[in-house]
C-alpha cells in the first residue's frame, strides 16, 4: 500500500449487529444475540448468526459492522492455525489478548475495526485437566479497551441490562446453573427487544462448556409483552 | 578432524553428503564446559560448570533466565551463546505482550530452530558454535529441549552437552527411571551428580563453579549461585564418586 496516494480511514460502520449479552455460569459462559444484521434502522440481513466457533474452548460474539467481523475470523483462523503448530489449542484469554492488541494498534491508525467483541470460553489452567478450568469472558471495545467480566451487556443492552443482569448474579453469583444462566438471558433479551430499534426477536444462546466444548444455539423466537406499549405517552 | 577441499565454507556440500562446517561448529559446542539438563513431572532443572580464566578473573555465567516459566544454560562459545540467550528473551516478551501469557515451551523451540537452521543455509553465515540446553514449565509440563549449532532441536527427559558430557549422559540414561517423579531437591542432586562425572578425578563441584538452575509448577525460574549451590553440594558430597571424567581427547579451549 502507497502510503502518500492512499489513505485507509473507517468512517462509519454499514451493516451492523446489536447487543451481545453473556454471562458465566458454573462449568461456563452463556451468550446471546439476536439473528439480525441491521443496514443503519433497516433489518436487512435476518438469520444471521453473530457468534463464531473458535475452538472447542473459546466462542467470539460480535455486535458492530459485519464485514469486519468477518475479516476478523480468518485473522483468528490464521492464529488459531499458528497456535497448532505448538500442539496449542489457542484459550480465550490468549485470544483476548491478542485481538485487544489488535483492536488497539488499529485505533492508533485511525482505522478502527468497528465491533465490539465478546470472548467467551473456558480456560484450561492445566493441559487435561478440566477440574481446573475456569470460565471466562472478555470484551475489547473498538477503541482497543479491553477487560474481564462475569456477565456483560453490549451495544444498548449496555444501558439497559448491566443493572438486571447484576442483580441476577448476585443472588447466586458462579453457583449459576446452566439453566439459570440461560433464563437470565431471556429476560435480558425481552428488555432489548421493547427498546432497541435494531434488535429482532429470533436469536440464538450459544455457550462454552468445560465439559461439553463449544455448543452453538438453536435459533430461538419469542413475542414478549407488548402491552406497555399503551402506556408508553408517545403510542397513539 | 578432517581438513579438505569441501569445509571452507556452509554452502559447500562434500562428495558424502555432509556439511563440513556445521560439523565443526558442533566441534565447538563439544569443546565448552559441560551442562546438564533433566526434568520430573512437575521441574526442570539445569546445572552448569562455570570456568574461570585464570584465578583474578570470575567464573562466566552459563545459565540466563529468559522468562518467569523458561531459562536457558549454554555450551560452547559463550558470546553465540548469549546472543541466542537474548533472542530467546524478546520472543518470550512479544508473546507476551500480544497474548498475555508465558509462551509455550514448544514456541520458543520452533523459533530457534529457524535461527540456528538460517546459519546453516546461507553464504557469508556461519553456524553459532554453541549448544543450548532450554528449561521450561508450560501447560504441557515441564521440559528440557537441547539445540546445537546443526540446528537440531530435541525434547529431552535427561541430558548433557560440552566436554566429557558422555560420563553424564551415562549416569542420566542409568537413573533415567527415578526421574518422573523425583521431588526438586532430588532432581537436582542427580543433575549435579551427572555433572560431577564430567569433571577429571582430581577436580570437584564447588559453590564457585557450579550454577544451578530452576523452574516448575507453582514455582518460578530461579538461578542460584554461590552460597545457595552450597547448600546442595552438601547433599552430592555424601554421594561416592564412581566414575571420573574418563572421555578422552585435547586439553578443552579456554571457554
Amino acid at each position: 500500500m502507497n502510503s502518500h496516494d492512499e489513505v485507509q480511514r473507517t468512517l462509519n460502520p454499514t451493516c451492523t449487529g446489536t447487543s451481545v449479552i453473556a454471562l458465566q455460569y458454573k462449568t461456563g459462559v452463556v451468550v446471546l444475540t439476536d439473528r439480525v444484521v441491521s443496514y443503519g434502522k433497516m433489518a436487512r440481513y435476518k438469520n444471521v448468526s453473530r457468534q463464531y466457533k473458535v475452538n472447542d474452548n473459546v466462542l467470539i460474539a460480535f455486535g458492530g459492522d459485519h464485514a469486519d467481523f468477518h475479516w476478523l475470523q480468518n485473522v483468528i483462523e490464521r492464529q488459531v492455525l499458528l497456535w497448532k503448530r505448538f500442539d496449542q489449542d489457542i484459550g480465550p484469554k490468549a485470544l483476548h489478548g491478542y485481538l485487544t492488541s489488535l483492536l488497539y494498534a488499529r485505533r492508533c491508525k485511525m482505522n478502527p475495526i468497528w465491533n465490539t467483541l465478546v470472548v467467551a470460553g473456558v480456560e484450561e489452567e492445566e493441559k487435561n485437566n478440566k477440574e481446573t478450568s475456569t470460565p471466562f469472558i472478555g470484551v475489547i471495545t473498538q477503541k482497543g479497551c479491553a477487560y474481564q467480566v462475569k456477565h456483560i451487556a453490549t451495544g444498548l443492552g449496555a444501558f439497559l441490562l448491566n443493572q438486571a443482569v447484576e442483580d441476577e448474579w448476585r443472588k447466586k453469583g458462579e453457583d449459576l446453573s446452566r439453566e439459570d444462566a440461560e433464563a437470565v438471558l431471556r429476560k435480558s433479551l425481552e428488555l432489548t427487544l421493547y427498546h432497541d430499534c435494531v434488535a429482532d426477536n429470533e436469536f440464538e444462546i450459544g455457550r462454552v462448556d468445560a465439559n461439553e466444548g463449544v455448543v452453538l444455539g438453536n435459533e430461538e423466537k419469542i413475542i414478549g409483552d407488548w402491552s406497555i406499549a399503551e402506556t408508553n405517552c408517545q403510542y397513539e | 578432524m578432517f581438513r579438505n577441499q569441501y569445509d571452507s565454507d556452509v554452502t559447500v556440500w562434500s562428495p558424502q553428503g555432509r556439511l563440513h562446517q556445521v560439523e565443526y561448529a558442533v566441534e565447538a559446542m563439544k569443546q565448552g564446559s559441560a551442562t546438564v539438563g533433566i526434568k520430573s513431572e512437575t521441574h526442570a532443572v539445569i546445572v552448569a560448570l562455570k570456568r574461570a580464566q585464570n584465578e583474578l578473573s570470575s567464573h562466566q555465567k552459563k545459565i540466563y533466565e529468559i522468562d518467569t516459566h523458561s531459562g536457558v544454560s549454554i555450551a560452547g562459545l559463550l558470546s553465540d551463546g548469549r546472543i541466542l540467550a537474548r533472542f530467546l528473551q524478546t520472543e518470550c516478551s512479544s508473546w507476551r505482550w500480544d497474548y498475555k501469557q508465558p509462551v509455550p515451551i514448544k514456541k520458543l523451540a520452533e523459533a530457534m530452530q529457524l535461527k540456528l537452521q538460517a546459519n546453516t543455509q546461507y553464504y557469508g553465515r556461519r553456524p553459532f558454535g554453541v549448544g543450548i540446553l532450554i528449561a521450561g514449565y508450560d501447560k504441557d509440563g515441564a521440559h528440557i529441549i537441547q539445540t546445537d549449532p546443526s540446528a537440531e532441536v530435541v525434547s529431552m527427559h535427561g541430558t548433557s552437552i560440552g566436554a566429557r558430557s558422555q560420563s553424564a549422559r551415562t549416569y542420566l540414561e542409568r537413573n533415567v527411571d527415578k526421574f518422573e517423579k523425583s521431588t526438586p531437591e532430588e532432581l537436582i542432586v542427580h543433575a549435579l551428580l551427572a555433572l560431577r562425572d564430567t569433571l577429571p578425578a582430581e577436580e570437584n563441584l564447588s559453590a564457585q563453579n557450579t550454577s544451578i538452575g530452576i523452574v516448575g509448577k507453582d514455582s518460578p525460574f530461579n538461578l542460584l549461585d554461590d552460597a545457595q549451590v552450597a547448600v546442595h553440594l552438601n547433599q552430592v558430597s555424601t554421594h561416592p564418586r564412581t566414575t571420573a571424567g574418563a572421555q578422552g581427547g585435547a586439553e578443552p579451549m579456554q571457554m
